[in-house]
């Protein structure tokens, strides 16, 4: 039976057409993951809700208690944003990560979001963000941290008369550092561990940090905080050990799957490699996007 | 069924789909441009590559109906008056193409990027065709080409 | 993957042995199975099933072909998926009944092979539906043949 292709013309109209057909009408942001699950014949839904015409759902705002992102923003959007860049500079740095080019010129953040694949590269920086989702239904709005978004494989808060439609970052602490180190193979690969940290250094020597947050990539069936971690490293000085030892803990937080591109093993090993540098990175003042011009 | 209006290197086509049809089918089947071509069918391999609105994008994951009212452009609309491009020639002059198969996506890619980029680094190019996999060249001739062509930019 | 475990059923071996060949019954127990077809008694089956994680749904048709038989004691059967076209699973598995007094226990080893696009792209998704289809096959099983007196 022939898909079929809506395209609201409001986010109310998507709305009722998500209420009225619930989980058989897949929502279609960038389409950079949805439409290789549909050309391999992974998804068979009777409708593909096309969100391109909804301009609800585009718009990048820094505000005074931090930015607000739509969920059709691209990656290209994030990653050249001097807004993001000012305000959630590793959101920057996961965004340049993703990909490749082409998928970055197409795919959004919310599609990222709610596709929620394994080894993917902006869920860590949000979570180490302390991000925010707002969630439209008919219904009306609600708002979810994104710590209790990722429910599984592929499966996250969203309703089935649901559509993700905004990003919240609220403003880093003053001081805030950080930095996201993704390992993969090649560009264009998930990542198999990735690490995003943020923290507040205290200019002493050794350094020590408060408010730290780590998030964690590729390495569980859900992107997750390193709560255990972040606990035994928040305000002791971060020399070595200290870090060796944290990410040892880091490591045992995660469930990592082995699969065609990396063991469980490996993916623990790499989570302890990516901890050091990251938390190396993130006190030495963080990467730039590194991309140069656009 | 659906009937869709796609404008590809300047011209106005008409063709009849799947409401759901992909650019990379509409382009090959529908209007028989097969100068893209299909790869690995899930976005990584880039072979076809084509530019929507100037922006480098991989056509097997591009609905079709998305790209009415947008400029499509593909390889075929490269060369003009039967005439290789600067940057087809440079290719050639460079042996940045052996097997032929990625060709295609190359050229469009690097086009996308010298257009935004007139003089990029070696570093910029990489990144610029981070969608795009060679299997027989080693990828060293392509950014040669690319880089005389961004050096002879006017 | 590997997967194995042990299985004990409160019913003695030959009602389990019973069971396990009613196709009907045992199709019933395996998770999104959709149908199943006796191709030859005893030898070659055909199944239909499916299954969803999120937006994901794998619909396989599936060859079963009993390669060992041994009445009242053991079975191995290989599976592998009709069409290769988008990818495909390939196993095989081992069940081994011991009878414990009035008890049976079924002790299974399966591997599970999974190529081609859903190797590549749903591997995520095979692991966890392995996992949880296995285990809910044999909880099934139990419950089933349990409940017949």
């Amino acid at each position: 039976m022939e898909i079929k292709l809506f395209r609201p013309h409001s986010l109310e109209e998507a709305l009722s057409q998500r209420a009225q057909y619930g989980k058989d009408a897949l929502p279609l942001a960038g389409g950079q993951s949805l439409l290789v699950m549909l050309r391999n014949k992974f998804i068979d839904p009777q409708v593909l809700l096309d969100l391109e015409p909804l301009g609800e759902l585009r718009g990048l705002q820094a505000r005074a208690n931090g930015v607000s992102i739509g969920a059709m923003t691209t990656f290209f959007d994030l990653l050249y944003s001097s807004d993001v860049q000012n305000a959630a500079p590793i959101l920057a740095q996961a965004a340049a990560k993703v990909g490749s080019t082409a998928i970055r010129n197409l795919g959004t953040i919310g599609g990222n979001l709610c596709h929620n694949e394994p080894g993917a590269d902006l869920p860590p920086a949000l979570l180490a963000l302390n991000a925010s989702v707002e969630l439209r239904s008919r219904k009306g709005t609600r708002k979810v941290p994104l710590t209790e978004f990722f429910r599984g494989y592929f499966e996250t808060a969203v309703e089935a008369e649901e559509i993700l439609s905004r990003v919240e970052i609220p403003t880093l602490p003053k001081g805030a550092r950080g930095a996201y180190i993704k390992h993969a193979i090649t560009p264009e690969d998930l990542a198999i561990a990735g690490v995003a940290v943020v923290l507040v250094p205290d200019g002493k020597n050794p350094v020590s940090a408060s408010e730290l947050r780590i998030g964690l990539g590729g390495v569980a069936p859900v992107p997750l905080r390193a709560l255990k971690a972040e606990a035994a490293l928040n305000g002791t000085a971060l020399t070595d050990e200290a870090i060796g030892a944290v990410a040892e803990i880091a490591a045992s937080e995660a469930e990592p799957m082995s699969d065609p591109h990396a063991s469980a093993e490996y993916r623990r090993k790499m989570i302890k490699v990516l901890m050091r540098r990251a938390l190396a990175a993130a006190i030495e003042g963080g990467e730039r996007n590194g991309h140069g011009k656009a | 069924m659906a009937k869709l209006k796609l404008q590809v290197n300047g011209e106005s086509h008409e063709l009849e789909g799947s409401e759901t049809a992909l650019l990379l089918d509409a382009l090959r089947e529908g209007l028989g441009m097969t100068g893209t071509k299909r790869g690995c069918e899930t976005s990584h391999c880039g072979a076809c590559t084509v530019l929507l609105d100037g922006m480098a994008v991989h056509s097997c994951v591009v609905l079709a109906a998305r790209c009415e009212g947008k400029e499509i452009a593909t390889v075929e609309g490269l060369a003009q008056d039967g005439e290789l491009n600067e940057l087809q020639r440079l290719f050639l002059k460079h042996g940045a193409l052996q097997c032929g198969y990625c060709t295609p996506g190359m050229l469009m890619a690097a086009t996308a990027l010298l257009r935004r980029n007139p003089k990029p680094t070696l570093e910029e190019i990489k990144v610029g065709l981070d969608g795009n996999l060679c299997r027989c060249t080693g990828y060293t001739g392509i950014f040669e080409a690319i880089q005389a062509c961004a050096v002879g930019a006017k | 993957m590997k997967f194995q475990g042990n299985l004990l059923i409160a019913r003695p071996v030959e009602k389990v042995w019973e069971f396990l060949w009613d196709i009907e019954k045992l199709a019933g127990c395996i998770p999104g199975c959709e149908g199943v077809k006796t191709i030859k008694d005893r030898e070659k089956y055909e199944l239909k099933v499916k299954d969803s994680v999120g937006p994901i749904t794998v619909h396989l048709d599936l060859l079963a072909d009993i390669k060992k038989l041994e009445p009242l004691k053991s079975i191995e059967i290989a599976m592998e998926g009709k069409d290769f076209k988008a990818g495909g699973v390939r196993q095989t598995m081992a069940l081994a009944l011991t009878p414990k007094e009035n008890e049976t226990e079924i002790g299974f080893e399966a591997d599970v092979n999974v190529f081609g696009r859903l190797g590549t792209l749903g591997y995520p998704f095979v692991k966890k539906k392995a996992e949880s289809v296995i285990k809910e096959f044999g909880e099934k099983i139990k419950d089933a043949i349990e409940a017949d007196r």
